[in-house]
């Protein structure tokens, strides 16, 4: 064993071997090498750096000089530390006297409150062979997380009962879940790897759940361990290193569960979007035994994820981000994120509709923390056909939330002309790259010639106000036209050729103001 | 060999010597040394060795009991001269002279005044050589010899005549009659033949006492204190000061104790363990001193004696080892006044190298 010796601080932060210093706080951090039993008369022969402890001692002994001659043998012998049993309340103390000459020759009292045998017990095998006692909490663990299906939360108090020391669970960037805790400053939630670390001599463990696109934590666990030895900081590194796939069992069984909902919930949502849920059908009734709300007036809106996002994964913490808004909505997977609707039995006004944006927002806040996402709202409307209109006028809104940080990545439907629909729709993965083509050519030049060419067009044709807003001379923007001409070996004075152009600019300007 | 006298100008240091004796117990001196030095009314005593007295038998004689007894109610004359005429009708013998029955302490003063009242010698000599709490551990007891016929009495008649019994025997019967005689009683031994003094006492107690007595009437604040306790023949365990003093009431005996006194200089701890006399010091937790050694706690700056019963926390001292009779280390004799006599579970611990 390459191990350093714990200290007489770390191993009394190991919870079986808790013990009270009965000669204050100093000399504790001397290494122990070993456990001995000693007879209060006699205290035999001791090891350098090992613990005497005295398993039974005569009534009057802490008080008498005994005490002292047994302090000073000890020293003699270079022990690391006096342990006898923890006097009682109102029981005998130890005098001064004593308490000051442990302090002056360094050696120092712990006192047991357990019983000393176990103890010492205990602290030899720790000291010798910790790989039992890890060995022993590993039983424990599986014992405790094997028999049920525990939700990560309840794997943490499983395991603060079997390591007697807080437990908990924290999100992927190590923000603790119901419960307080704190990790310290060097905890690097980006390096998902076990984790021992020791801040003012205090040791916290933290262990990353590996997600399902390998390579990042879904979700950490962690435990205090105060002052705590090496080797008992490994062995909870390896009790909560099991304790994850107690949790992945739990994610997987989860999942399977969410899979199936979503298929059901995604066929039924199929036949929304396409009418057919008609009141009395079948379809119509599975709605309603999911509890979907048909009738009634309905605001849907559609929060896209940006970028690649396990949905599945994640459709608990969107579930529980709108919960915390007190917002009662139906939820469903749908395409690139989550649709979902609030039902009401008036029309909604302008207040509702206030305020339903200003919860998306911190929604979206809530979410960041696992993915990035845009988020649309689509108008009230009455009834089945009108949910399905909400719901496309919500993905239509999504969509267009995604180029414009400027407004947050939310937009209600409301706010958007049609015209600006007409450009969202251009903006498909059809025409987009089309557009881009069409102006690439100006993009190698100098000369700002794309800005030029949108701001003429956007100014209805006219090279004064061109050069105005632009603030360059006139001249410059008629060489600057008569150059996009040439180079894209088009007319401007044609319609089509100026149609195309200006929906060409408009999309490649928001792409690039976009994401 | 001229003969000895002991006079009003030797009181202050038999007074010094016999507490010096005491290791901490055997009572406060200085009020039987007003009352020994009242009842010379300026005469003197004849201070004897064996060698002074052609033969015959001397008789034992001091006081048992609580010394603050003593203190409280003070021999009002005529303690002695019934216990020893008890005596002396028990045994037949007239005594050619009186030997003290211990000489730290008040005892070691007593015996002078009983022998003013008595107009009899006082052998240089005694049974104990120092302050022991108990009549079993006096040095006759010690090899074996009766310590009866004896007699305790006080000045109103009382008397208590105890023959052929032990030692341990005597040293309960007395201690449990004293309340009967509030507190404490004059006591007298069995005569003990001139002859056989060398043998059963301790000689010289009393050249000691005084010697000790005016060596320590030298010590003036001034002085270095190494020096001075190498005046009285002295090693110095500490200079410090007192932080703890603990005292254990016990169900039966005597109350013990503990004294805790820091050494100013470099922290070291020096524990002294007390019953009626302080009877064992440990330097740092290691045992280096004991009885029948004898211990003393002086007063840093005046150099005065601080009793087991006075000693408090806060007060700034020098505690000493002194060699202790060299008879209680005979080893027929050291079992009865060895730690374990007081029930302290250590060996005695000789004096090495005193320095």
């Amino acid at each position: 064993m390459t191990d350093v010796p714990p200290t007489l601080r770390e191993l009394i932060g190991h919870p079986h071997l808790a013990a009270t210093p009965l000669s204050g706080d100093d000399d504790l951090d001397r290494r122990v090498t070993g456990i001995t039993l000693i007879d209060p008369a006699d205290t035999g022969l001791v090891q350098a750096g090992e613990i005497a402890v005295c398993p039974v001692i005569p009534a009057g002994y802490l008080s008498s000089w005994r005490l002292d001659a047994t302090i000073r043998r000890l020293y003699d012998q270079r022990a690391a530390a006096l342990a006898v049993p923890l006097p009682g309340p109102g029981g005998e103390t130890l005098l001064d006297g004593s308490r000051r000459l442990a302090r002056h020759l360094h050696l120092p009292i712990l006192g047991i409150s357990g019983a000393p045998l176990r103890w010492a017990g205990t602290a030899a095998v720790f000291v010798h062979s910790p790989a039992v006692d890890a060995a022993d909490h590993l039983c424990r663990a599986h014992r405790a997380l094997t028999p049920r299906l525990l939700n990560p939360q309840d794997v943490a108090r499983a395991l603060t009962g079997i390591l007697d020391r807080p437990v908990a669970v924290l999100g992927p960037d190590g923000t603790p879940i119901t419960v307080s805790f704190e990790l310290p400053s060097d905890f690097d939630p980006h390096a998902p790897v076990a984790q021992i670390l020791t801040a003012d001599g205090h040791t916290t463990v933290a262990v990353p759940v590996p997600g399902t696109p390998s390579g990042t934590a879904d979700l950490w666990m962690a435990a205090a361990l105060g002052p705590a030895p090496a080797a008992w900081a490994r062995a909870v590194r390896d009790v909560l290193q099991f304790a994850t796939l107690a949790v992945q069992r739990w994610q997987a069984t989860r999942r399977v569960v969410l899979e199936r909902d979503a298929r059901l919930r995604a066929g039924l949502f199929g036949d929304l979007l396409e009418g057919r849920l008609d009141s009395g059908g079948t379809a119509h009734q599975r709605a309603a035994e999911m509890g979907w709300r048909l009738d009634g007036w309905h605001v849907a809106f559609h929060i896209a994820a940006l970028g690649q996002v396990d949905l599945l994964g994640h459709t608990d913490a969107v579930v529980a981000a709108i919960a915390a808004e007190q917002i009662d909505v139906t939820v469903v997977e749908r395409g690139d994120g989550w649709s979902a609707w609030t039902t009401s039995r008036t029309e909604p006004d302008e207040d509702t509709s206030r305020d339903l944006l200003a919860s998306l927002q911190r929604i979206r806040r809530r979410l960041a923390g696992r993915f990035d996402c845009a988020i649309g709202v689509g108008r009230g409307h009455p009834d089945t056909g009108g949910l399905t209109r909400s719901l496309a006028e919500a993905w239509d809104a999504a969509r267009l939330a995604r180029g414009r940080p400027q407004t947050g990545r939310l937009v209600h439907i409301d706010r958007l002309g049609l015209a600006q629909l007409l450009v969202a729709w251009a903006s498909t993965e059809t025409f987009a790259p089309t557009a881009t083509r069409l102006l690439a050519p100006l993009e190698s030049q100098p000369g700002e010639l794309v800005a030029t060419l949108s701001t003429y067009l956007d100014a209805g044709g006219s090279a004064a106000d061109t050069a105005a807003i632009l603030g360059v001379h006139r001249n410059t923007v008629a060489a600057r036209l008569h150059r996009i001409e040439e180079l894209l070996t088009v007319d401007l004075n044609n319609p089509d050729d100026r149609l195309a152009l200006h929906l060409a600019c408009r999309v490649t300007l928001d792409r690039n103001t976009g994401y | 060999m001229p003969i000895r006298y002991l006079g009003e100008p030797d009181i202050d240091h038999l007074a010094r010597g016999t507490t010096l004796l005491g290791s901490g117990g055997g009572g406060q001196t200085d009020t039987a040394a007003r009352l020994l030095r009242r009842s010379l009314a300026g005469g003197r005593i004849e201070l004897l060795t064996s060698d002074d007295v052609p033969g015959g038998h001397v008789v034992p004689v001091g006081i048992v009991g609580a010394v603050s007894a003593f203190t409280e109610r003070l021999p009002s004359g005529g303690e002695w001269a019934p216990v020893l005429a008890t005596i002396m009708d028990r045994t037949g013998i007239s005594p050619a002279g009186l030997i003290a029955i211990e000489a730290g302490g008040v005892n070691g003063i007593v015996v002078f005044v009983a022998a003013v009242e008595l107009g009899l010698p006082v052998i240089d000599a005694d049974l104990q050589g120092r302050a022991l709490p108990r009549l079993d551990q006096m040095s006759v007891a010690a090899l074996g010899e009766p310590l009866t016929p004896l007699a305790i009495g006080d000045a109103g008649g009382r008397l208590l005549m105890l023959d052929s019994l032990s030692p341990q025997a005597a040293e309960r019967i007395v201690r449990s009659a004293l309340t009967e005689f509030g507190g404490w009683a004059a006591i007298a031994l069995r005569p003990l033949p001139v002859e056989l003094l060398d043998r059963l006492t301790i000689l010289g107690s009393f050249s000691r006492a005084l010697h000790l007595g005016a060596r320590h009437a030298a010590w003036t604040l001034s002085a270095d204190p190494r020096e001075a306790a190498a005046s009285l023949g002295a090693r110095i365990l500490v200079t410090g000061r007192v932080i703890e003093v603990v005292r254990h009431r016990a169900a039966a005996g005597f109350g013990r104790g503990s004294v805790i006194i820091r050494a100013g200089r470099d922290g070291t701890l020096v524990r002294l363990e007390m019953e009626n006399e302080y009877l064992l010091a440990l330097i740092d937790g290691e045992p280096v001193a004991s009885t029948p050694d004898i211990l003393c706690v002086l007063d840093r700056t005046s150099g005065l004696p601080i009793s087991c019963d006075t000693v408090r926390g806060g007060a700034e001292v020098v505690a000493l080892h002194l060699p202790g009779p060299p008879f209680w280390w005979r080893p027929e004799a050291v079992d009865i006044v060895a730690p374990r006599a007081f029930g302290l579970g250590i060996d005695p611990i000789p004096l090495r190298g005193a320095t």
